[in-house]
């Protein structure tokens, strides 16, 4: 059990507006079947959405914080839109022989495929929850300039843009990841270790096989 | 070869000198079948010259002769030039050892060595002739080169060579095979090893099925680390049952021995000993875990092996041998990080918390090892700060160990959800890290609520994390605990970063730091109290 918060971060070059993301976020959260509130008083518009701001979603146990990032300033190609977190404690790996997530897991794993048919992301990452044990979050953040990625998350999501961009068109569908799902959108959901956060070193054979191009 | 081959030449050469007829004479006594075919005459002139130049010793001159026959010229006269520059001590020790033909030896030594040699065995024979006996009958040439390298080094001085040399020549031949292996995979390091180490820990890294075995008994009065104290049979006994000398795969007894040479501390036979028996309850990857922890944390990583593998020993044990096995892994890829403490500090509290029969320690110890990979770390870091405290609240006067209990699971229960509390304004299934039976809980966080990086998803992510505390402690609040102590690395009044103050939502909007944290909780609830201790603070009050 792991302590802290896991948080998947949703960006674009294109963002579509924050009353756009709220409507998909809540049509994915119906369709999802997670009822969903705002933690404190409901913002009057989307327009009037804040940092401040987060809609819960609930599952069995616990629930999913979304916030929505309507003003990204950052100087860099890509911006963040949309954030998706929940306490870690409640991501588990499956069984040793299983081959899909169960329960919370794969609530959240489900969740995060739903937001990037409906949203179609650029990129998405989900970063290690425990802040000074892990690798630089920065590694896998675009943070200015040019997007590269140095590392990967234990899950991410690649548009077919950023497919073509990081030169992954010929590898990616082939990639040693513990799950590699292309969408329907055309991009690609994977997770790089079956128990979350095993292994996000920069030595995992994934990392090898999409930033080294070594197949070995 | 053949040129200078035949015997019309050399009788040519011969005839030229009084002195080297004398050495013809002396080459057909040593060598029954006269002077060797294709010697030169030069190999012989310096086989003659070597001869005046250490007038008291024997020397076979017919096979010094083929010796130097088989030098290319600048080797041969360097080599011989060596016998020219040793001192008096050096030379009146070739005319007094008892070992066989020294001068071929040393001609060996000169020839594989060069003036470094000579220098050693010029000190050796002045200090220890028993110690320049071992120097010179070395049978094998990179140990000695490397011996001799580590003395003109000056990696080990004169009495740790004369050690050395003495502790090797106590090999047997298995034993000597072993430390030319290590020698040869550490250089100076293992020299400087076998200089400065006991005989009995020398023996115990090297050779310890081999001729440590058998003599050393009585040594229970030298014990050092606690494993054994409980035990009768002392470690001597075991070792001569075969306890002590566990068959561990090549590997990693070669792992051990390269770890346990490049310790620079005081290691003792006991630890050593200790240590072999320990890593072999291990399973592999455990075994590699624990050299490498010995290799990086010295002394430290030898007692917390031996300390961690006691966890599972007996019928009471906290810990079973896999759960042993998962601790060291988790301790191997702990230390190599930058923060948290150092293992041994971990170990100590543990062993305290495990003395006294803390319940929950094996639950404890085992949410912090369970995972792989970089998982480990995390949550290690956890149970770092949970021991840490649960041992200093073990030294307070008034808490009894009895009273004390790590990880008390809670659940969520429908109940407690009212009009102002929802189900998501607690955790629908956590642990209290040290609940005090009639005193307070503790909940230990050990980390800071600082963003990782300017942006907003560090601003976010640290403002979800209070909110997760804050939902723990609610927790807490509702399952009954009165009195709440949350122990973090930074101050409970410091103001959080504003970005995060303005990412807080719902109940923790307008918090401005810890304290405020704390409060929205306690008015949650009649009659509980919140506090905020740093570590330093928790031994004390």
């Amino acid at each position: 059990m792991m302590e802290g918060v896991a948080q998947a971060g949703f960006y674009t070059w294109d963002p579509n507006g924050v009353e756009h993301v709220l409507n998909e976020v809540l049509s994915v959260a119906d369709h999802a079947e997670l009822p969903y509130t705002w933690d404190g008083d409901e913002p009057a518009t989307a327009t009037d959405i804040g940092l401040g701001d987060v809609l819960l979603l609930h599952a069995d146990e616990t629930e999913f914080r979304i916030r929505f990032e309507p003003d990204d300033e950052i100087e860099r190609r890509l911006k963040r839109f949309l954030g998706l977190s929940t306490s870690a404690r409640y991501l588990v790996g499956t069984d040793e022989h299983g081959d899909q997530y169960e329960g919370y897991t794969a609530t959240f794993v489900d969740l995060i495929r739903r937001l990037s048919i409906a949203l179609e992301p650029d990129y998405v990452s989900v970063g290690h929850p425990v802040k000074d044990v892990r690798p630089s979050p920065l590694e896998i953040m675009p943070t200015e300039g040019v997007f590269e990625i140095e590392r990967l998350p234990w899950l991410s999501v690649y548009s077919p843009s950023l497919i073509d961009q990081f030169g992954w068109t010929d590898r990616i569908s082939a990639s040693p990841a513990w799950k590699v799902d292309q969408l329907d959108t055309g991009a690609v959901l994977l997770i790089k270790t079956q128990e979350p956060w095993a292994d996000v070193s920069r030595d995992h054979p994934l990392d090898k096989h999409l930033l080294d191009g070594d197949d070995a | 070869m053949t040129a200078l081959g035949g015997g019309s030449v050399l009788q040519k050469g011969l005839s030229s000198s009084s002195k080297l007829r004398r050495l013809v004479d002396a080459a057909d006594s040593a060598v029954p079948d006269r002077v060797p075919n294709g010697v030169k005459p030069t190999a012989l002139r310096r086989a003659g010259k070597l001869d005046d130049s250490v007038p008291d010793a024997d020397v076979p001159t017919g096979r010094m002769s083929a010796k130097l026959n088989d030098m290319p010229g600048p080797r041969r006269q360097q080599t011989t030039e060596q016998f020219d520059q040793l001192d008096s001590d050096g030379k009146d020790y070739l005319g007094d050892t008892d070992i066989d033909d020294p001068t071929l030896k040393a001609t060996d030594l000169f020839e594989n060595t060069g003036p470094s040699g000579r220098r050693a065995l010029n000190d050796l024979a002045e200090s220890d002739q028993d110690a320049a006996d071992a120097l010179l009958q070395m049978d094998d040439a990179a140990t000695q080169r490397r011996f001799v390298r580590a003395y003109e080094s000056g990696e080990v001085d004169s009495d740790e060579l004369t050690t050395a040399l003495t502790r090797y020549d106590s090999l047997d031949a298995d034993g000597k095979a072993e430390f030319d292996e290590m020698l040869a995979r550490n250089g100076d390091d293992a020299a400087d090893f076998a200089g400065r180490t006991d005989s009995d820990t020398f023996d115990a890294v090297v050779s310890p099925c081999g001729a440590r075995s058998a003599p050393s008994l009585g040594r229970a009065g030298s014990l050092r680390t606690d494993r054994y104290h409980s035990v009768a049979t002392p470690p001597s006994t075991l070792a001569q049952s075969g306890g002590s000398c566990p068959d561990l795969p090549v590997d990693v007894e070669d792992d051990l021995q390269d770890a346990l040479v490049n310790v620079d501390g005081d290691l003792d036979a006991d630890s050593v000993d200790d240590v072999r028996r320990s890593i072999n309850e291990l399973d592999g990857d455990a075994q590699d875990s624990a050299t490498n922890l010995i290799e990086s944390e010295g002394t430290d990583g030898v007692s917390v092996t031996n300390d961690a593998t006691v966890l599972s020993d007996g019928s009471n044990s906290v810990l079973t041998d896999g759960e042993v096995d998962d601790l060291v892994r988790a301790y191997d890829t702990y230390s190599d990080k930058s923060y948290g403490r150092d293992v041994r500090d971990i170990q100590d509290d543990i062993d305290d918390l495990d003395q006294n029969d803390v319940d929950g320690l094996d639950d404890a110890i085992n949410r912090g090892t369970s995972s792989s990979g970089d998982d480990i770390s995390s949550n290690m870091k956890g149970l770092d700060g949970e021991v840490e405290v649960n041992s200093d609240l073990l030294d307070r006067d008034d808490i009894d160990a009895n009273d004390l209990e790590m990880d008390k699971q809670i659940r969520e229960d429908s109940s407690w959800e009212t009009d102002s509390l929802q189900s998501s304004d607690y955790n629908s299934n956590t642990d209290i890290d040290s609940d005090i039976d009639g005193g307070p809980a503790y909940e230990v966080k050990n980390l800071d609520y600082e963003p990782f990086a300017e942006f907003p998803r560090a601003y976010e992510e640290t403002a979800d994390s209070l909110d997760d505390l804050r939902t723990k402690l609610n927790t807490f609040g509702a399952s009954g605990q009165d009195e709440i102590v949350v122990v973090v690395r930074q101050d409970a009044d410091t103001a959080f970063a504003p970005e995060v103050q303005r990412s807080l939502s719902g109940q923790l909007s307008g918090a401005e730091s810890l304290r405020d944290l704390g409060d929205q909780v306690e008015s949650n609830f009649d009659g509980v109290e919140v506090t905020f201790k740093r570590f330093n603070e928790v031994e004390t009050s």
